[in-house]
């Protein structure tokens, strides 16, 4: 008797985990965005060049999502233009402003959580993590968010060559493709964001996640 | 003699299904959009602050895109009507901004506004019609 009691709160417990993530889409799929303005990073980082190497990265995959994506350059000088260059009140800004500004359906809101870099002995280790929301315009109800992470590490090399490509390439382009990484797996299933009006699943993919 | 051409038969048609199942692979890797050098001129402009290189490279994404009958990332006719804008030429970045909204209608009252903007700017000879283009934001960085 115990045993049956015991499977039964287990599977409940399974079972809560897994309807989670689908109450989150439905949200999202009754709004059905198709545009997406990118807003300037926030950056809880100690690296100041992160929020630029990184809203270079952001385009391609959310276009290949399917949506429209406003063109993150033009978005940053119309903000600055209106006196919005910090990142902290720019992400405090009511989101129907976005909708004025724009005529974006939602607004991605990125905060770069780690983007460091630490060396021990051989081996170097670079790590990026980053935090993802989709906010509707409109009602300003959350759709989507995700809290992504990627680790780097090379070893075999010696302590030397590594500081000094590195510094060659003034740490700058090392941290590209892990930024690329994580905002492919932020997107992309299993996990992601559901397909917007360019993709060809569109309003097809609600079995993908899970 | 019957079986011969009916094992060619079926040679052909699996050879038909192998292509054919090669050929949807194919199309299903394929990006939506033509990207070329677009994550290049970000890196660019946003990390190395320079924009020297932008204008050619707008130029020369637009063209592989067409050559190749891809489609033009959302974005890319805008950027470049910037570009033209910032350089005077006004007619020519209002058909950069009509493309854009041609192509993606999404961004429909975002050039609208610029065009807006553009045109108060180039009739706006009074006083009022300009600084109020400039309040709405110039293409000054």
């Amino acid at each position: 008797m115990n045993k049956l009691w015991l499977f039964l709160l287990v599977s409940m417990a399974v079972t809560g985990c897994a309807t989670k993530p689908v109450d989150t889409l439905s949200v999202f799929y009754a709004h059905r965005p198709k545009s997406i303005v990118v807003v300037p990073v926030l950056n809880e980082s100690s690296e100041l060049t992160a929020p630029s190497v990184f809203i270079t990265s952001i385009s391609r995959p959310l276009a290949e999502r399917g949506y429209y994506v406003f063109p993150v350059y033009l978005t940053d000088m119309i903000l600055r233009d209106l006196g919005l260059v910090d990142a902290n009140h720019i992400h405090e800004l009511p989101p129907g402003r976005f909708y004025e500004l724009f005529g974006a359906d939602v607004v991605l809101f990125v905060t770069i959580k780690n983007w460091s870099t630490k060396y021990i002995l051989l081996a170097s280790t670079v790590e990026v993590e980053m935090s993802y929301k989709l906010v509707d315009t409109k009602t300003g109800l959350l759709l989507w968010e995700s809290d992504q992470s990627y680790v780097h590490s090379s070893s075999g090399s010696s302590p030397f060559t590594v500081v000094a490509s590195a510094a060659a390439k003034g740490l700058l382009t090392d941290y590209l493709p892990l930024a690329q990484q994580t905002n492919n797996e932020a997107f992309f299933p299993p996990k992601g964001v559901p397909v917007g009006p360019y993709h060809s699943d569109y309003q097809r993919d609600q079995s993908q996640f899970q | 003699m019957p079986k011969e051409p009916s094992r060619t038969i079926s040679k052909l048609i699996f050879l038909g299904i192998t292509s054919l199942a090669l050929l949807l692979t194919g199309c299903a890797r394929q990006e939506i959009f033509y990207w070329g050098n677009y994550e290049n001129t970000l890196f660019e402009r946003y990390v190395e602050n320079d924009n020297s290189q932008t204008e050619t490279r707008l130029q020369v994404l637009i063209q592989e895109a067409q050559n190749a009958n891809r489609r033009v990332p959302p974005g890319v006719y805008a950027d470049y009507g910037v570009i033209l804008c910032k350089q005077g030429k006004e007619s020519k970045a209002i058909s950069f901004f009509e493309q854009e909204k041609k192509l993606y209608p999404e961004s429909s009252i975002l050039m609208n506004k610029l065009i807006e903007r553009i045109n108060l700017q180039k009739n706006g000879s009074d006083v009022s019609k300009s600084s109020d283009a400039v309040k709405r934001g110039g293409n000054n960085e």
